[in-house]
Order: C-alpha cells, then sequence, then structure tokens
C-alpha cells in the first residue's frame, strides 16, 4: 500500500505526520531533514507553546509535518503535555494520520517510555531509532528487528544528522495504511498507566531486545572530565563568561554591518520618495511614519537572527544546559532561575531578542520573572542618551562622565535584580524551580539546524511583534508631525535673509537653518508638544520643564528618539549624535524663565529616568506576546515607569537639598 | 540492606538505588520522567552544585537543594 492510499483511506485529506520525542534525541533535525527550509513557526492555539509546521513530499504525494514539543512524558500538567495529549485525541481532520515517535538508541530505556504511552493512543506509530551510531560505539548493539516486533510498529534505524535512515523512514511513512490498526504490545500498561508501570515495561522490552542483555549504567568518562570543568564554581563561572563575553561581541561587532545596512536601505528608500512624491501629508506618512517604522522594527532583525543562531549552536552542543547551573547559584538568591542568564545578557544589546529568549526557561513562573526584569538591562538604545546626559552631567570631567556611564549598566542590572526579588515576594510569589535538568550529551552542533532557527525565529518577529510595532510607530509619529504649525516667524525671517544671500553655499545653509527653526516650531505646536505643555506638571518634581517633558514623551517610542528631539528642540535638526556644536546648545538650553534646562541634578534626574524607564513599546509589543496576556506588558510599563519616576525624583530633590544645582 | 541515606552523602562514583523525596509534585514528576523512578539504580558522578547523576544513560543535573532532599539505599559502602 503507498501514499496514495493513505490517502484514499483518509477521505481525500491532507495527511498530517506528527513528529514527537524526548528533547535531545534530534527531532529538529529529522524535522529539518523532512521539510528544509519550508517550515514555519506559530504558536499552538490559545497557547505561547511553539510548533513548527512544514511539508515534506514522500513517493509524490505530500505531507503536512507537524514537529510536536520536545517531552518526556505524557503524563503531568506541563504545556507540553497538555497540547500533545490534546493533538492525539483529537476527533477532526487535525488529528495526525501518523506520528513518528523520534527515539535515542543510545537512551533507550527513558524514551521507550515515551513510546509505550504513545501506543496506547490509536494513531499509526512509525519509530525512528535515531543516533544509532553513538550507541554502537558505546557498544550498545541493539536487535531492530525484534524490537519492532515487539513494539508492533516498523522501527527504522538511523543516523538524522548524516540522513542516514531517512530513505527507509519515507518509505515506511508512505507504506502506512492511514486505516490499518497496529496491533500493540499485549503486556503494554493502559492509557492511565503510571510512569512506574511504563518503566517496568520499558525494562521488560529492554532485556528481550539486547542480544547481549540490556546495557548496564556505562561511564563516559570524557563526559564526566569535562561536566566537571564546566560546572566548577570557580573555572565554570569564567568559562561561563568567555563564552558570554564571545556572544555579547558577536551580537554587537557582527551585526552592526548589517543594521547599517538596513539604516542605509532605508534611508535611501526615504529619499527616493521624497524625490517622486510631492511634498505632503502623504510623503510625510510614508517617510516619516511607514517607512520609519518599518526601518525600526527591521533593523532588529539582524540582533534577533544571530541571537538564535548562536543559542542555537550553543544548545546542540549540550552546553547551555551546564550553563543553567553555573548561574543558578547566584541568580536563585533574587528569585530567577538560571536559565535566565542568556535573557538578561541578551538584554544589554536589545531587549527584543532578550525576552525572546525566554523560551529557553521551562518554568511559566520563571519565565515572567525574566521578562517583566530583562527591559531594565542597559540596551544598546540607551547608548545615545547616556552619552548626551553623562556629558551634560559632567561636561568638564570626562573621567566622571565615564564613571557615571558605567554606573548606569550597573543600576540597570541592580534594579533587574532587585525587582525580580521584589516580584518573588508579591506578584509572583514562589522561588525559582529546582534544577533538575538532561544533561545531554556533547555534541557538534548542526549549522543546518542554527540557520533555520534563525530564519523561522526572524520570520516569527517580522510576522508578530513587527505588525504591532510599525502600527504603534506610525501613531507616535502622527502625534508628534500633527497639527502642523503655521509659518514660523524665526524661520520665515531666516528664509528672507537666505533669498539675498551672496553666495549659493551660505543661501544653502540659511535655508537648512529655517527648516530646523520650523521643525522647533512643528514640534512646539504638534499634540506631542502640546502634550508635552500639559504633562510637564507632573515632571516638574524630576526638575523637567515642558522641553524635557516633550523629550520623554517622544522617547516612549524609542529611548535614541530623546537625544533626537532635543537636537529638534534647540534648532539643531533630528540628529541622533550631535555634534560639539549642537552639545553645547542642548547644555544651555534654557526655560521659558531663562534659567538652565539642564542642571546638574537636572541631568542626574533624567539619567536615573532613562536608566529605569520603559521607553520602548517594540518592547511591550514582544511581552504582550510572548506571554501571551496585555496584563503583563502593562505591569512592567506601570513597574518600570513608576521606579524610574519615584527614583529619579529621589535623585533630584536630594541633590537640591545637598545644594547641587 | 542499607539504611536510606541523602543523595548528597554519597562519593563519586557510588552506586544506590533510588528510595523516595519529599520534593514538589512537579519536581518529582520531573525526576519520573527523567527516568529516575522508584528503586531504580543510580550512580553518583559528580558531588556539590550541581550534584549529576547518571540513571542508565542519561546523565541528570540536580541542584544540590534536590539531592539534599532524595533520598537512597547506598548499593556500594558510604565511605
Amino acid at each position: 500500500m503507498g501514499a496514495s492510499d493513505v490517502v484514499s483511506h483518509s477521505g481525500g485529506r491532507r495527511v498530517t505526520l506528527a513528529l514527537l520525542g524526548n528533547p535531545n534525541t534530534g527531532k529538529t533535525t529529522l524535522f529539518n531533514r523532512l521539510c528544509g527550509a519550508r517550515a514555519k513557526t506559530s504558536n499552538f492555539p490559545g497557547t505561547t507553546t511553539a510548533m513548527r509546521l512544514g511539508r515534506s513530499t514522500i513517493a509524490g504525494q505530500a505531507f503536512d509535518v507537524i514537529d510536536l514539543p520536545g517531552l518526556y512524558s505524557l503524563d503531568g500538567h506541563s504545556p507540553e503535555s497538555e497540547i500533545v495529549r490534546d493533538v492525539l485525541r483529537r476527533d477532526d481532520a487535525s488529528r495526525p494520520n501518523a506520528v513518528v515517535a523520534i527515539v535515542d538508541a543510545a537512551n533507550l530505556f527513558r524514551n521507550l517510555v515515551l513510546v509505550g504511552e504513545l501506543l496506547t493512543y490509536d494513531e499509526p506509530v512509525i519509530v525512528a531509532l535515531n543516533m544509532v551510531d553513538l550507541a554502537e560505539r558505546l557498544g550498545q548493539r541493539l536487535d531492530v528487528g525484534a524490537l519492532s516486533r515487539r513494539l508492533g510498529v516498523p522501527v527504522i534505524a538511523m543516523v538524522a544528522s548524516k540522513g542516514v535512515g531517512l530513505d527507509a523512514l519515507r518509505s515506511a511513512v508512505s507504506s502506512l495504511s492511514a486505516n490499518a490498526t497496529q496491533s500493540r504490545p499485549a503486556d503494554l500498561p493502559p492509557r492511565e498507566g503510571s510512569l512506574e508501570q511504563f518503566s517496568a515495561w520499558a525494562e521488560l522490552v529492554l532485556s528481550e531486545v539486547y542480544p547481549g542483555g540490556a546495557p548496564a549504567v556505562a561511564q563516559d568518562a570524557r563526559t564526566e572530565r569535562v561536566d566537571r570543568v564546566l560546572t566548577h564554581p570557580v573555572v565554570g563561572t569564567l568559562a561561563f563568561v568567555a563564552v558570554m563575553g564571545l556572544l555579547f561581541w558577536a551580537l554587537f561587532e557582527l551585526a552592526t554591518v548589517p543594521m547599517d545596512l538596513i539604516e542605509l536601505t532605508f534611508a535611501s528608500l526615504g529619499s527616493a520618495v521624497t524625490v517622486v512624491m510631492p511634498d505632503g501629508p502623504l510623503r510625510d506618512l510614508l517617510t516619516d511614519g511607514v517607512i520609519g517604522g518599518i526601518a525600526g522594527t527591521v533593523v532588529f532583525l539582524p540582533q534577533i537572527c544571530l541571537l538564535f543562531f548562536m543559542i542555537s549552536l550553543l544548545e546542540d552542543t549540550g552546553y547551555l544546559a551546564r550553563a543553567a547551573f553555573v548561574n543558578d547559584r547566584i541568580f536563585r538568591r533574587f528569585g530567577l532561575p538560571g536559565h535566565a542568564f542568556v535573557p538578561l545578557l541578551t538584554s544589554h544589546a536589545c531587549a527584543l531578542p532578550g525576552i525572546m529568549s525566554t523560551r529557553l526557561i521551562p518554568d511559566r513562573r520563571d519565565r515572567l520573572a525574566t521578562i517583566l526584569v530583562a527591559p531594565f538591562m542597559s540596551c544598546s538604545a540607551r547608548l545615545p542618551v547616556y552619552v548626551l546626559l553623562t556629558t551634560l552631567l559632567f561636561a568638564d570631567r570626562p573621567q566622571l562622565a565615564g564613571l557615571a556611564f558605567a554606573g548606569c549598566y550597573l543600576l540597570g542590572a541592580a534594579a533587574a535584580f532587585f525587582s525580580a526579588w521584589l516580584f518573588s515576594r508579591t506578584g509572583l510569589p514562589g522561588r525559582p524551580r529546582q534544577m533538575v535538568l538532561e544533561l545531554p550529551t556533547y555534541k557538534r552542533p548542526s549549522l543546518f539546524n542554527a540557520l533555520l532557527t534563525a530564519k523561522d525565529q526572524g520570520l516569527a518577529f517580522l510576522q508578530t511583534a513587527g505588525t504591532v510595532i510599525v502600527a504603534i510607530c506610525i501613531v507616535m509619529w502622527w502625534l508628534s508631525a500633527y497639527p502642523k504649525a503655521g509659518v514660523s516667524a524665526d524661520a520665515e525671517a531666516v528664509r528672507a535673509s537666505a533669498a539675498v544671500a551672496a553666495t549659493p553655499e551660505e543661501a544653502a545653509v540659511l535655508e537648512a537653518d529655517a527648516d530646523l527653526l520650523q521643525a522647533k516650531a512643528n514640534q512646539s505646536a504638534s499634540f506631542a508638544g502640546h502634550l508635552g505643555r500639559f504633562v510637564q506638571p507632573v515632571f516638574a518634581p524630576l526638575g523637567y520643564d515642558w522641553q524635557l517633558t516633550v523629550g520623554i514623551m517622544t522617547s516612549f517610542l524609542a529611548r535614541e528618539v530623546f537625544v533626537s528631539t532635543m537636537s529638534v528642540l534647540v534648532g539643531a535638526g533630528d540628529e541622533a549624535e550631535p555634534d560639539e556644536g549642537v552639545m553645547e546648545r542642548i547644555r544651555t538650553m534654557t526655560r521659558e524663565d531663562g534659567t538652565p534646562v539642564f542642571t546638574r541634578a537636572t541631568a542626574a534626574s533624567a539619567l536615573v529616568f532613562f536608566v529605569l524607564a520603559m521607553q520602548c513599546l517594540p518592547t511591550l509589543a514582544v511581552t504582550r506576546k510572548e506571554t501571551g496576556r496585555l496584563r503583563y506588558a502593562g505591569i512592567q510599563l506601570a513597574y518600570m515607569s513608576a521606579l524610574a519616576y519615584v527614583t529619579a525624583m529621589v535623585v533630584y530633590q536630594s541633590l537640591r537639598a545637598l545644594g547641587v544645582g | 540492606m542499607s539504611e536510606p541515606v541523602s543523595l548528597e552523602g554519597l562519593a563519586v562514583g557510588s552506586m544506590a538505588r533510588f528510595h523516595a523525596t519529599d520534593l514538589d509534585p512537579e519536581s518529582c514528576h520531573q525526576l519520573r520522567s527523567l527516568g529516575l523512578t522508584n528503586e531504580c539504580q543510580l550512580r553518583i558522578c559528580k558531588k556539590g552544585e550541581p550534584c549529576i547523576v547518571q540513571v542508565r544513560s542519561t546523565r541528570i543535573g540536580l541542584s544540590h537543594e534536590v539531592a539534599r532532599r532524595i533520598m537512597v539505599v547506598p548499593l556500594t559502602p558510604v565511605p
């Protein structure tokens, strides 16, 4: 019976194959071998657990392939177990026509427990006995035929990473009849049987399929030596710092070129639209709103892809499980799990990939705690703000400015750990779950898997968070750009001077100055400007006038906007990195009563505010998506804003009380 | 037959039989699904934080607190 028989037996419906297995059995590798780069990632309906869907052609017939989440047992209340049980119990067209159980040949006992549980369901099963090469190296010689007869299902010996056994698996799938009833072992425990019953059954099966008897507990001396080093309190920590330093460096350095290219491409696109379209609101919407919004989203893509590429490589090697233990000693004291190290470290580059990488954390409480505090880490978007404000704070003392700069990083990290500690005693009660982790065998990582993971995560980011981010960016642009101010008298005066300028160069400079004065007038007259004046009394205890309040409010979109807003307000254009002349003008900005905007106390207060405040709408969008609840994005916004406000006020008022102006 | 002792008290290389634990139900389930079921044999690969045990071919890392709360029956003399 061929694939066409499967189709005819399933009533012409699409044929679905589900892949099921323990973690670290090569399930993803097999999925990638079957489906290649055509897979897409989405969440199981109503959950935040990701699933991958792909298509594979077997004997001329297209199959849908579902990569079910890795799990150790169908029993229990973990989200993964509940999802897989739900898939296997479906009574509609979405129920899989067959299940391929991927089994680690070198770790057969534990894998057989899951296979036993699976056999209590009605779906036809094929066992893919993966990593037979590793089992043979360990001296475990298994009678594959005997195992197949004992289980009553086809068993295919494979090395998925090398493609060995793939044709045999495809052939087994194509010969499987959708309506055929496989016989089940007579001694199989019932579906509701305990893990102990399935373990006893697996033990019995093992004793029958190894000609020389079931393998004893074998010592893997090399793995033990490496584990002793990588989990050592001192050496393991140093190794961890080295590995993460490399990852961090790569994230900053290697992503720079594609990020610059993306910014350049969108800038060119914006310029092209400016040239082609007549001046007006539609052009502004396209260039500043749509193109600016998309650019602001897509620019994160290289960091996200690169991060998931490197995490996939590290996970494949087996190192991440060891690193989790190294960090657990410290993190646990603050209510965070050891797994939180990758998200928190990554958030120093950007909170978006940081929050997305919390998918590595198995426990929901631990994951939520990490997501809520990750944005406290000083991301790269804060850098230009730190540079501006530390320079304003210590204009004539660069060493102190440098110290203040480093202090911002420390303050952010301290706030993250303090908040995690606070959450563990309030909103997220309980301590992180005690670490119990499988330490997988060290393996050479798969570049192919890592590339596909990077592609999947990048697309998922663009499809979900990206759409929300672009919409929000457009709204924020509109608030900052409208309503337009009338023609500014100052700008017109400069323009009149330009008309009678002695040289074309001088005229161009004066025209540019006039444009900037008009931009400043527009900023002041915009909804955001009006809002700034309206909201200013709220920020008065922090020492901010309406201009600084506008800077704070526009940077709610993204922190780095603060620098360009302040540049516009002093009539210097919207440069993200102001030159020294602009810096001096920002430093000497005055309030309406003629007093300086940036006193030392105000600059310190603003610096603390930017370290602690949630001023990144994309981060809130990703928090909502990753937690599945808008509530957590709201909590994150309210908590971080409140902490930033109170701390900045304490800093300002304390400095004033100490006589620091 | 030896009396049950805490897993953390065993030396590296010792063999033992799992006896009982008073951990929370989720952690218990996690241990059982990793193969640490009633009466199973295990080998101590590393002590301290983490404690590493091997159950058949599976190496399991346990935080010190978990290891402290797992009672085992030594199959080799306790040093």
